[in-house]
């Protein structure tokens, strides 16, 4: 059997084409939970001699995606009866009832009104993850047809979390450098770029990744997972790891990429915007065979439209030019002091020749 | 001018890193033809410089590095006075050296500025 049971309204940019982004699957499961276990505690409220719910209590509600609405997005959840539950008796109207209450709740947090007696705070907990793929500007409306709006959105998620319990959780998405692991706790330390350090958990299929990045100023790593943040917004810990990757000698690519920004007309009205895809090329070759121990060097564009490289060491200077389309660094070192110099052009198409082009920087750097 | 005259050169914002300043802030572009446009420090002061690149030109300046006379003349650059942009306008020549050469020359000079000091600067 089944019947129309809510059709949330999601809105915001992402909802606008009247699809529904798949992360929110999650925050609808984390509905459907939240939804069966207020209606327990509704039923067990109404039958005080009870210790338990009915056999198949749980099993009677199922919610099932039907089919997305437009009007925003407009998910149609169907509660789904299996057959052999249709008997269940005595359990009639729990799962509206349930259903009523969590829109009273959102209700009441968007009015700054108390929350319904009937609500227990205990559940309030759902929140944490029904509405957390909400994004700023984002809202859902989980009002039943026919009833005022109960509109949900990243803030009053917060605060009816934050009205049973002192932290909250929310997505994140990280960038800093791994410190120390604990593999006995399979957990690491992230050094975050504003200089702060948090530990998040290791999942095992990322231990070869922090193996590598661990300890190394040079390794960006972006970690995607859930934040669990005081009342001040202020987080305390990474309680789940859902995603990590690593970006390899990043102050050099950043460096690089913003050259990409660069217009015609950039310098003295007359400088040519680099080429990017053959800036791509030279960029990657040169972020991913950079030595761990060499100095990083000042990185601009020429007036031509070329890639620049400068290192100051001392009295000397070494300077790589790279014309982007003939895969050639034209490289020249002098002392400034003494007049001493140096050149070579190096073509940059293999690693050998990438081992060449680092061999003529480590004699000046 | 005279000897001691300071070359005053405007330095685009990427060309001065972590304290550096990288030769390409001395070195003539394509479009100079080997002459690399300064102003005048006889008649013009490093602010009021900044000012004219700035907001005349409209070019973008992070600040006013300088070399003088004789320190081009040291590098076998030759400055002269070239007032038909503007009075102040002077430039230092580059004309006899190759692409290979001006690299060098533009490393000594901005191994000079360098040492001078910036003598205006954009907070």
């Amino acid at each position: 059997m089944k019947q129309e049971f809510l059709k949330p309204r999601f809105a915001g940019p992402r909802f606008d084409q009247h699809t529904l982004p798949v992360e929110v699957a999650r925050d609808l499961a984390a509905y459907e939970e939240l939804v069966v276990e207020l209606a327990k505690h509704l039923y067990l409220a109404d039958h005080p001699k009870r210790k338990r719910v009915p056999k198949g209590f749980e099993q009677s509600f199922s919610l099932h995606l039907e089919q997305v609405e437009g009007g925003s997005a407009r998910p149609l959840l169907s509660w789904v009866t299996a057959v052999g539950m249709l008997a269940l008796q005595g359990i009639d109207g729990y799962f509206e009832q349930s259903r009523n209450l969590v829109a009273e709740c959102v209700a009441a947090s968007e009015a700054g009104a108390p929350l319904p007696e009937q609500f227990p705070k205990q559940l309030l907990d759902y929140f944490n993850v029904f509405g957390r793929s909400l994004h700023e500007g984002e809202s859902v409306d989980v009002a039943p047809a026919g009833a005022g709006a109960a509109v949900l959105t990243p803030e009053r998620r917060k605060a009816l979390v934050l009205a049973a319990q002192k932290v909250y959780t929310k997505e994140v998405d990280l960038s800093g450098t791994v410190g120390e692991t604990d593999w006995e706790k399979g957990t690491f330390r992230l050094r975050l770029e504003d200089g702060s350090a948090i530990v998040a958990p290791l999942p095992e299929a990322f231990c070869e990744l922090a193996r590598a990045a661990g300890g190394k100023e040079r390794i960006l790593t972006q970690v995607k997972g859930i934040g669990v943040f005081d009342a001040w917004d202020k987080m305390q810990k990474l309680a789940e790891t859902h995603h990590m990757d690593m970006l390899p000698n990043y102050q050099l690519s950043a460096q690089i990429e913003k050259l990409l920004t660069l217009e015609d007309g950039w310098y003295e009205g007359g400088g040519k915007a680099l080429e990017k895809e053959q800036l791509g090329w030279v960029a990657d070759a040169l972020v991913s065979t950079f030595p761990d121990d060499l100095a990083f060097p000042h990185v601009a564009a020429t007036p031509d439209g070329g890639l620049f490289l400068e290192w100051v060491a001392g009295s000397w200077r070494l300077s790589a030019e790279f014309s982007l389309a003939d895969h050639v660094g034209e490289m020249h070192a002098l002392n400034t002091a003494t007049g001493e110099s140096a050149e070579s052009d190096i073509n940059i198409e293999s690693e050998d020749d990438w081992a060449a082009f680092y061999a003529f920087v480590r004699r000046f750097v | 001018m005279e000897d001691q005259t300071l070359l005053l050169r405007q330095v685009h914002p990427d060309f001065f890193q972590e304290g550096n300043l990288l030769s390409l802030a001395f070195r003539p572009s394509a479009k100079d033809e080997g002459l690399l446009s300064v102003y005048d420090g006889d008649q013009i002061e490093p602010e009021p410089s900044w000012k004219h690149y700035t907001g005349a030109l409209g070019y973008q300046s992070c600040g006013v590095w300088a070399v003088s006379v004789a320190e081009a003349g040291a590098c076998e650059l030759e400055a002269r006075g070239d007032p038909q942009p503007f009075p102040a306008h002077a430039v230092i020549d580059f004309t006899r050296y190759d692409k290979k050469q001006q690299r060098a020359k533009s490393k000594l000079l901005a191994a000079i500025a360098q040492e001078r000091g910036c003598l205006y600067k954009t907070e």
